[in-house]
């Protein structure tokens, strides 16, 4: 009878990964977030070596392939190296940005490092060292080629002889939205396989689909773009004979991201809008638990503020003051984008029904919002140009009419130069 | 609310200047060239709106009496408000105060509702200059029409400047052919990250590349340092060869000329051992004979030893003799005699007792003799003493003590002991010392000794001396049987010659052993002489059959003639030994160089067998080494140089491993992307805003500007009597258009002065009415504007001036009186004031 065991699941380090959507301009928040996918397996190799874990899966996307990162797959093989130093096994499963037949810098890895097979689900036993004796068999699948939308996990099948049965697996289970539908599953197909706990990758938020199986995605261990906010890090289990002892989730990322909405409807002045951004910071640094982290905002709400804040730079200078009062204080915070979506204390249906130059200009924009071809050409006749030179972007086309309109309503009404 | 007075102070020509009071309607004021028409016109805007700086192109009407000041008092009914506003800094302070009624600190805003400084200068005071700004200005961000129906309609700017506005501030994110602007940076800067990343990617895909040339240069590394090894091991292996061949023919050399040497000597040698002759029958004894020869010296001592003991001997036999003669007693008693220890410790003791007894008798006897002498006066000293004391306390002590003394003195005596004996002696004398002194004072005092009393002492010492004496006799009567009992009984009384003669034999027996002693150590040393000398002649029996018989004072002489003999033949022996050995050392040096010589010949052939030359010599191998170290240190520069390679490769691929170049482009690339974004979405809205205003300017000028223009129209068409019949103002900012009855179309440019200027009038009228609260304290100052007008046209205009008036206050400068007179028919009710010329 095999002794109790502990392993880390983590999956989706995509080590060196282009960060997205962050206007860094601080040197600081650059050099973090750079080494931020680094800190964070240099984190879970350190979290492996102090708990004396048996061995560690990873459920692919350790790096991308695609963009011929040196650096990334150097730090990995270090990162192996320490492991393997310390008796620690490593166990992937390639995913869509690893594939096996990605490139590589033809670096030779540690021989405790071991790759699941691509073309079929491989079986792969990991021994006590000391004893000998079967701790489990490990279950694992790789892509082979890049993106799949094959069914990996029914290949998927638990010997019956095994004690304890995990799997390794990249792949979208249920259909995620947001999340490119590969290797796509459903829960039914990782039931019929048989084992005792999934180890996913692919979705990059930590989630618990179920608890028998168990079914984990680790997430991705460091949040890669505003989006990933909230708490990154990877799983810490311990099984024996099939049963979970203990489960923990334990955070790695070395930088959190936070984004928040932010009605200031009822505030009047810039000051009041500093303050309360000043405030949610305060939240924001707090929820990080000792993490320098970066926050996006969006200002909503109708207020009088809106048209300060639309005014020239006012918003830039508002971030600028915000931003260095943020980087003074530690663990710093980045206020990253702040996105004015405020509107200002127009009645806009009241100026529908004025015959005036406003009346006029409040229902030419309502005719293009609601009329799809006047919309299209009203947006192409103004952004055919730009789109062409800098590259056409998806548009909310009524939104944008919208934010056009207010922004003529607001200087109109509200302007100062006659 | 109207303009009542203008009040102009050290402003121009018009040092204190006051122009009013004005009517309600028109007021037409004449005054000639230099009255300062135009200063008043001008004046009225400066304190409405701030004196001009020197950037802002306008007159400055400065005067040399100092700060300009203007005064504009407003009046509403019975209350009256004046607006000053003094030169100074941002135009100058402005100062409301109130000259009857109630307080309008907002007068000012309420004056100037709506109208920009641009649109009074155009629209409200203007001149001839002023005229034709109503459509220049267009082109030039002074759309006043558009401006003022904006404030019309109750917007704080006119939609031409919002767009305006928008326009700028898109054109400073994006410009089609721009540089400068956000996203024309943006854009650039993004193309070059981007192509810093595909080098840096083309760099990674030639990582994998390098790693291969690097794995390929291990392999050239390995077997570069295989060849180098290989050819420095040849080049060893030859230049070990080289130099063994030439040891080794240095070898056969050498054995050679030590074969032939040693048998030379052998041959020597040879001859040499041939001429020896050798005593084989000494030899033959050599070692038993030298041994006994070596004992000679032995053998001598020995002799002399016995010559010396002989003498000794019978010196010692004289001595006793003559012992014995001293002693007077003959061999035989002497040698009977007792002389053991207990005899002679008997002696001394003897010695002691009878000297003791002597002693006690001898004092035994002189105490007798004193009590006896004491004996008379004892009588007498008693007899007093009796007479005067009966007795005395000391007589008991002193006869105690005498009494204690004598038997001290007694044992002392039966025991021999002197010491005791003088101890009882003193005792006694004490003893009778005190019993002197008794009998002293008896002999005074009633208590001395009675007659009786020392006849007693007296008496007691004479038995004691008698007692003594007999001890003693006997005593002596022992000594002598004691003496007899150990032969010694002629030693006499006297045991102190008992002693000595004692000790004259002890003498005599010493030198008698002593005597015997060294004869039997002569014998000894005798019979080993014999010994020697028969041992000698048993093993020279041969060469010496006499020694048997020789004396002992011969053999000496005889033992060295032997060990010459033995000397002589040990010599020859081992000559003829050592010639042996030379010679075998000889035979075996020349057959160990025959070994060596042959084993050197085979050395080298194989030697040069093994490096490949056959048959070669040293000097070819040598050659040969030579050649094969050129092609070691050849190989060694191309491990050199590949190593090299590898090493710098190996660094700049770990070096390049470890930059985070990639990865700081990588976030420069999203940073810059996300500044794009942000700007594009920046952009799209005031592009879609600017594009919105544009749209519903258009449609406002077709739906609503006819409004203005149709009044217009109206205007310039009674104004030209019918010459004109309508007026266009395009909404892109183009030309305006007037057209004939015939709709025939002819742009501004191309009218007359006067014509355009009763266009721009016309326009400027019909707009002000349709103004309304916009600017509704502000008069309409006209600078002589109709001077370019023919009379016709002129009435005309003067009608449309009366009509304005009708609406809003109208103040006409002229300097033609004709004009005045003109509207004075027209409008017979307006206000006229002169000015003066100045």
């Amino acid at each position: 009878m095999a002794r109790a065991f502990t392993f880390i699941h983590t999956a989706d380090l995509h080590l060196d990964a282009p960060f997205a959507g962050i206007d860094a301009a601080d040197p600081r928040i650059r050099e973090a977030l750079v080494d931020s996918t680094y800190c964070a397996l240099d984190r879970i190799v350190s979290l492996a070596v102090e708990r004396g874990v048996d061995f560690v899966l990873i459920a692919g996307d350790t790096y991308n392939s695609r963009d011929k990162s040196l650096r990334a797959q150097l730090r990995f093989k270090s990162a192996c190296e320490r492991l393997s130093s310390a008796g620690i096994p490593v166990f992937i499963a390639q995913g869509n940005h690893d594939p096996a037949d990605g490139w590589t810098a033809n670096l030779t890895f540690p021989q405790s490092v071991r790759y699941f097979a691509t073309d079929a689900v491989e079986r792969i036993e990991v021994l006590d060292p000391e004893s000998g004796e079967l701790l489990c068999a490990l279950y694992g699948r790789g892509y082979a080629i890049g993106p799949t939308k094959l069914n990996l996990a029914r290949g998927f099948k638990r010997e019956t002889a095994d004690e304890n049965a995990l799997a390794v697996l990249h792949a979208n289970v249920g259909g995620q939205e947001g999340y490119e539908s590969y290797a796509p599953c459903t829960m039914d197909d990782l039931r019929a396989a048989g084992m005792d706990y999934w180890a996913l990758g692919h979705i990059h938020k930590p989630s618990e689909l179920s608890d028998s199986p168990r079914v984990r995605y680790a997430g991705s261990p460091q949040g890669l773009n505003p989006k990933e906010d909230g708490p990154h890090g990877c799983w810490v289990v311990t099984m024996e004979r099939g049963a979970i002892l203990a489960e923990e989730f334990v955070e790695t990322s070395c930088v959190r991201w936070a984004r928040t909405t932010l009605d200031i409807s009822g505030l009047d002045s810039l000051e009041a809008v500093h303050a309360a951004i000043r405030e949610q910071c305060s939240v924001a640094r707090a929820e990080a638990c000792g993490r320098p982290s970066v926050l996006r905002l969006e200002l909503s709400g109708r207020t009088e503020a809106h048209a300060e804040l639309a005014r020239g730079a006012s918003l830039f200078e508002l971030v600028t003051e915000l931003r260095d009062e943020q980087m003074v204080e530690s663990p710093w915070l980045w206020v990253d984008r702040v996105r004015d979506a405020t509107r200002g204390v127009l009645d806009i249906e009241f100026l529908a029904g004025v015959e005036d130059f406003t009346g006029d200009l409040v229902r030419i924009a309502a005719e293009a919002i609601r009329d799809p071809e006047l919309s299209s050409a009203l947006l192409a006749e103004a952004l055919a140009g730009v789109d062409s030179a800098v590259g056409a972007k998806e548009r909310d086309a009524a939104s944008l009419i919208e934010q056009a309109r207010d922004v003529c309503l607001d200087r109109l009404i509200g302007g100062e130069d006659r | 609310m109207r303009l009542s007075r203008i009040i102009a102070e050290r402003f121009g020509s018009l040092r204190s200047a006051t122009l009013g009071p004005l009517g309600d309607g028109l007021t037409v004021v004449l005054g000639p060239n230099e009255a300062g028409k135009t200063s008043f016109t001008t004046l009225v805007r400066y304190v409405l709106y701030g004196y001009p700086t020197k950037r802002d192109a306008e007159p400055d009407y400065e005067c040399d009496a100092g700060k300009r000041l203007g005064r504009l008092v407003f009046s509403d009914g019975d209350s009256q408000w004046a607006l000053e506003r003094a030169e100074g800094t941002h135009g100058g302070p402005l100062a409301i105060s109130t000259l009857a009624g109630p307080d309008r600190p907002e007068l000012l805003s309420e004056v100037t509702r709506g109208v920009s400084r641009d649109s009074f200068r155009v629209v409200f005071g203007f001149g001839l200059d002023e005229m034709v700004q109503i459509e220049t200005g267009r082109g030039a961000g002074m759309d006043i029409l558009s401006k003022l129906y904006a404030a019309k309609v109750g917007l704080e700017v006119s939609p031409s400047d919002v767009r305006a506005g928008l326009e700028s501030e898109a054109s400073e994110l994006w410009r089609p052919s721009g540089r400068n602007p956000e996203l024309n940076a943006l854009k650039a800067k993004i193309t070059e990250v981007k192509r810093q990343i595909a080098d840096l990617e083309s760099q990674a895909s030639k990582f994998a590349q390098d790693q291969q040339r690097l794995a390929e240069l291990d392999d050239q590394l390995e077997a570069a340092r295989a060849d180098r090894e290989a050819a420095t091991l040849r080049a060893q292996e030859l230049g070990a060869a080289a130099q063994k061949l030439v040891d080794l023919e240095t070898r056969v050399f050498e054995a050679t000329e030590q074969a032939h040497l040693a048998r030379e000597e052998i041959a020597q040698d040879d001859q040499k051992r041939a001429e020896l002759v050798i005593d084989e029958r000494l030899l033959a004894v050599a070692a038993e004979l030298g041994e006994v020869l070596g004992e000679s010296s032995g053998f001598r001592e020995r002799l002399r030893r016995s010559g010396e003991q002989e003498l000794e001997m019978s010196s010692l036999r004289a001595r006793a003799a003559l012992k014995l003669a001293e002693a007077g007693v003959g061999s035989p008693e002497a040698d009977a005699a007792d002389m053991g220890p207990e005899t002679t410790a008997g002696v001394e003791r003897w010695k002691t007792r009878l000297v003791g007894l002597e002693s006690q008798a001898a004092m035994s006897r002189r105490a007798a003799d004193t009590a006896k002498d004491a004996l008379e006066p004892a009588w007498l000293e008693s007899d007093k003493a009796r007479r005067a004391t009966s007795g005395s306390r000391l007589w008991a002590p002193g006869a105690l003590m005498v009494a204690l003394g004598l038997v001290i003195v007694a044992v002392a005596g039966v025991a021999a002991d002197l010491l005791q004996a003088v101890l009882g002696l003193l005792v006694t004398g004490t003893g009778v010392a005190l019993l002197v002194r008794v009998l002293r004072p008896q002999t005074t005092a009633p208590g001395a000794l009675s007659r009786e009393q020392v006849s007693g002492t007296a008496g007691a010492a004479e038995l004691a001396a008698k007692r003594d004496a007999a001890e003693l006799q006997q005593a002596l009567d022992e000594w002598r049987t004691w003496l007899s009992i150990r032969g010694l009984g002629h030693a006499g009384e006297d045991p102190t010659a008992a002693s000595l003669l004692l000790g004259s034999l002890k003498e005599y027996r010493a030198l008698v052993a002593d005597a015997n002693r060294i004869a039997a150590a002569r014998d000894q040393e005798l019979a080993a002489c014999a010994a020697y000398r028969a041992q000698l002649a048993s093993l020279t029996e041969h060469v010496a059959p006499a020694l048997s018989r020789l004396a002992f004072e011969d053999i000496p002489a005889q033992a060295a003639r032997l060990s010459q003999d033995l000397e002589v033949a040990r010599a020859a022996d081992l000559t003829h030994r050592e010639l042996n050995t030379r010679i075998a050392n000889h035979e075996s040096v020349a057959a160990q160089a025959d070994a060596r010589l042959a084993l050197a010949t085979e050395d080298r052939l194989s030697l040069l067998d093994r490096v490949g030359l056959g048959a070669s010599d040293a000097l070819l191998v040598a050659t040969e080494a030579a050649a094969a170290k050129e092609l070691a240190r050849a190989a060694t520069v191309a491990f050199d140089k590949i190593a090299t390679d590898h090493t710098a490769l190996a660094t700049r691929l770990d070096s390049e491993g470890r930059d985070n170049a990639m990865a700081t482009l990588r976030l420069e690339l999203a940073v810059l992307d996300e500044r794009r974004d942000f700007a594009l979405e920046r952009y799209a809205v005031l592009a879609v805003a600017e594009t919105l205003m544009a749209r519903t300017q258009s449609f406002t000028e077709q739906a609503r500007q006819p409004q203005v223009v149709r009044r217009a129209s109206e205007l310039f068409e009674s104004i030209t009597e019918g010459r004109y019949v309508s007026v266009s103002v395009p909404s892109d900012g183009g030309e305006f258009i007037v057209f004939d009855p015939d709709s025939r179309p002819r742009p501004s440019s191309e009218l007359s002065t006067g014509t355009a200027q009763q266009l721009y009038l016309a326009l400027r009228i019909a707009l002000i009415e349709t103004l309304d609260e916009v600017g509704p304290g502000l008069p309409v100052l006209m600078d002589d504007v109709l001077v370019n007008f023919d009379p016709e046209r002129k009435r005309g205009a003067a009608k449309a001036i009366r009509h304005l008036a009708a609406h809003r206050q109208v103040v006409l400068f002229t300097c033609h009186p004709e004009t005045a007179r003109l509207m004075q028919e027209v409008a017979p009710d307006h206000s006229q004031l002169t000015l003066d010329r100045c």
